[in-house]
């Protein structure tokens, strides 16, 4: 079942798909032809992507390109759909503790406009709300609750807003302002303890202060109030504590995967794919133990594409880190191009692929997991670890990518690239990704080729 | 004395000075190239002059609040590129549940920790009562001119005030005011409600340019004018708790787009535009401020009033947009 590895059209998996049966590929129910995806769900960017050819990730596109039939299925089946938006990778864990609970973000709809090449009309609807362009594409989501094309209403919105992009936050009001009932929740802008202040210890050795700890924890415990009258029973503590555990399941089987993916000689997973495994640790696809199964099938393509020594592009590729995802997922493919490969990312929720503690009071551990969250904190701070996550990776270049009309990306990119080029001396290219990039792709080539030859010509130095 | 630098109407000048320094709230001029604050595109002008002026207004600290997500950002610029001392308070955007308004309470206490470190003193009850009174007083005698004085010179004292810190200062407005009275107020122009982004200090020309079209401006619903101003306390409540009087009259009556649910701004605003007899609105907001522009749309569907939305920028007079805008306006109205 096994073959080289290499990045394959959407026509040409039509023929591997049809080799990959023959020899016996078991799918799960959301298992099919790629194309299917194309010619039945509109996801048109499809036909301009490259994929990896292994079926572990032919199980992965299709975990997530199933989302929405899943989400149907979940409110066909009785279970609650909690929809939580913002804080990427914290509330979910704890939806998930409970048995009839299905949790999804709509925030995942800033891909829709990409990957349907805008024929969703999703920015459209958001236009004439009045949340045009000056946006994030994560504007999309507007239109995605309206027409309920894409999920369906959930049965609880929580959206968690202080230290939070003005982006979201305002989309969130909008919503809200339209009749959608939304549970907001504080999240405060993360500072380090001060002198004589009590103080809470995260692993990896940051200390945050107590008060805002405090802060969070009630405003979980109030999250877990009303999924706990929607479910109709109480979270105990042990079933939050297994909770937790399932989460981790996910989170290491990805830390496992980043660390071989980055530090092999050869990629052996191409960038995009890497950014669709990460997503995963987010809300699980929807679905928490095919999530973790289909990460856990890549992990063993991986390791087996290491030990023998297989790989994608260049073993002299550029090593990037890339910081912000892409709103068009073509660009990773377009890094590759270049004659770069993916060597580090901070996709904006770091925090959901570090390990919850599981030595600590449930509740506890998601306070302090969610104020890792590195876009609460500073720029500065997300920086640092940038910086230490590029040395750790052997990274030569960093790539910040804009993501349009963020509040964000106003100030972050100039203190991030500024931190990067003092500490490491690293090339940085800061670079706008709109949802389709088409017409930017001779620009963006320009400069991440102009980057990756940087890199090049720095070693010889 | 030293001075304490701050934007955000949720700084409680009461506080700083209470502690033996000088708040004084920053209504900046536009940055323009006075300083390079990163890329223009996607920066909102209003922060980027906030940045601009902090570096240059005479400050011995500066005070940042995590209202604004661009503002919050931006406060790390600041502490890259000066020395003064800079503190950030984070002011929760919930506001339903009481643990929003205890956690803002804290920050207040580790705010007063920071002025502490400046040199100030923490003030006992007694001080912070005198301190509140006064201000309330002249805060008070300061809503009292909005009826004898043009709207702009309304606001213009509120931004004075604002500026100065002391509640001395009413008198210098009041002699300002004595020294140029309005010869008559302009009441049978159209009256219109100006809602939206703060001005920056040389946006006033905005009022002059509407009355000379037949408008004027009788509310001004900006956090530099009357949105911005914290209630009026209670003077018993006062002598009870005063860090709980400020927390009620700063976090718990200021009604800011920032604030989730903000359905108070709309209450706000309707009981406002009543009360003085509106008859139409004009948004006014500032290019990639989302905060603000996010509720232009809204405004429209929500108002029974007419809604000119203006998008604004760095300018520093009137331009042919703006002012085909106003004349829209008045002309919808008249």
């Amino acid at each position: 079942m096994s073959a080289a590895p290499r990045q394959i059209s959407l026509d040409e998996w039509d023929d591997r798909y049809r080799e990959l049966h023959a020899s016996g590929l078991v799918e799960p129910a959301y298992g099919g032809p790629l194309r299917r995806h194309f010619e039945e769900g509109h996801d048109l960017r499809l036909r301009t992507l490259r994929f990896d050819n292994s079926a572990a990730s032919l199980r992965l596109w299709n975990l997530l390109l199933t989302e929405e039939d899943r989400l149907r299925e979940c409110r066909r089946q009785g279970r609650k759909l909690v929809g939580t938006m913002k804080d990427l990778g914290t509330v979910p864990v704890m939806a998930y503790a409970f048995p009839n609970l299905t949790a999804f973000y709509p925030d995942g709809a800033w891909w829709i406009p990409c990957v349907m090449e805008f024929s969703d009309g999703l920015l459209r609807i958001a236009d004439s709300l009045g949340i045009d362009d000056s946006f994030c594409p994560v504007r999309a989501m507007l239109g995605a609750f309206l027409t309920e094309a894409h999920f369906p209403r959930p049965d609880l919105l929580v959206c968690s807003v202080g230290a939070t992009c003005d982006d979201f936050s305002c989309i969130a009001q909008r919503l809200n302002g339209l009749g959608f009932p939304i549970l907001w929740w504080e999240i405060p802008h993360r500072r380090p303890a001060e002198s004589g202040e009590a103080d809470f210890l995260m692993p990896g050795g940051m200390t945050l202060p107590m008060a805002q700890v405090g802060l969070v924890k009630s405003e979980l415990a109030r999250i877990q109030s009303a999924m706990e009258e929607l479910a109709g029973e109480r979270l105990a503590e042990t079933m939050l504590a297994a909770g937790i555990r399932r989460a981790n399941r996910v989170r290491r089987c990805l830390e496992e995967l980043r660390r071989r993916v980055f530090m092999a000689d050869q990629s052996p997973l191409p960038a995009l794919e890497l950014l669709i495994a990460e997503m995963m640790a987010i809300h699980f696809c929807s679905d928490q133990e095919q999530a973790a199964q289909a990460l856990e099938e890549l992990l063993v393509q991986v390791r087996a594409r290491v030990e023998s020594g297989q790989g994608f592009g260049s073993s002299s590729a550029a090593r990037i880190y890339w910081v912000n995802p892409v709103s068009d997922l073509r660009v990773m493919n377009l890094l590759e191009d270049c004659g770069a490969r993916l060597c580090g990312t901070d996709n904006m929720f770091c925090h959901a692929l570090d390990l919850i503690p599981e030595n600590l009071p449930p509740l506890d551990a998601l306070a302090g997991m969610a104020l890792m969250d590195p876009m609460v904190g500073s720029a500065a701070e997300r920086a640092g670890r940038i910086c230490q996550e590029m040395q750790a990776w052997r990274c030569e270049g960093l790539v910040i990518s804009r993501i349009p009309g963020a509040s964000h990306c106003a100030w972050e990119g100039q203190i991030i690239a500024d931190l990067v080029h003092d500490r490491l001396d690293l090339p940085v290219v800061e670079l706008e990704v709109p949802p389709v990039a088409d017409a930017f792709q001779s620009s963006l080539r320009s400069r991440l080729e102009a980057l990756v030859e940087t890199i090049i010509s720095r070693r010889t130095l | 004395m030293k001075t304490v630098i701050y934007e955000c109407p949720f700084i409680p000048a009461e506080w700083i000075a209470a502690h033996g320094l000088r708040p004084s709230r920053v209504q900046p001029p536009a940055a323009g190239a006075i300083l390079s604050l990163g890329s223009e595109d996607g920066t909102c002008p209003y922060a980027r002059a906030c940045l601009a002026a902090f570096f240059h207004y005479p400050g011995d600290a500066i005070v940042y609040t995590t209202t604004c997500d661009q503002m919050r950002r931006g406060c790390e610029v600041t502490i890259a590129q000066t020395a003064k001392p800079v503190f950030v308070l984070h002011v929760p955007k919930t506001w339903e549940q009481p643990e929003a308004s205890a956690f803002y309470r804290e920050e207040l206490l580790r705010l007063s920790r920071f002025l502490v470190s400046l040199g100030g003193h923490a003030p006992s009850n007694s001080k912070l009562s005198e301190v509140l009174l006064a201000f309330d007083g002249a805060r008070r005698q300061l809503v009292e001119l909005r009826s004898v004085a043009t709207a702009r010179q309304f606001s213009e004292f509120i931004a004075r005030f604002n500026q100065a810190g002391d509640p001395g200062c009413m008198v210098d407005i009041r002699k300002v005011f004595d020294a140029a009275p309005p010869a008559a107020l302009a009441r049978k122009k159209i009256p219109v409600a100006l809602f939206g982004s703060p001005l920056m200090s040389h946006h006033y020309f905005l009022f002059d340019s509407l009355e000379k079209l037949g408008g004027r401006i009788v509310l001004d619903g900006t956090t530099t004018g009357e949105l911005g101003l914290p209630g009026l306390m209670d003077r018993q409540a006062i002598r009870e708790d005063p860090l709980q009087c400020l927390v009620n009259a700063y976090f718990g009556t200021i009604p800011d787009a920032f604030r989730r649910p903000n359905d108070q701004l709309y209450t706000w605003f309707r009981e406002k535009g009543l009360e003085r007899g509106v008859r139409g609105i004009l948004f006014r907001h500032y290019v990639w401020c989302d905060t603000w522009h996010s509720e232009a749309q809204r405004l429209k569907e929500w108002s029974s009033w007419p809604v000119v939305s203006l998008e604004t920028g760095e300018e520093t007079q009137l331009t042919g947009h703006t002012l085909a805008r106003l004349q829209s306006l008045v002309e919808m109205l008249q």
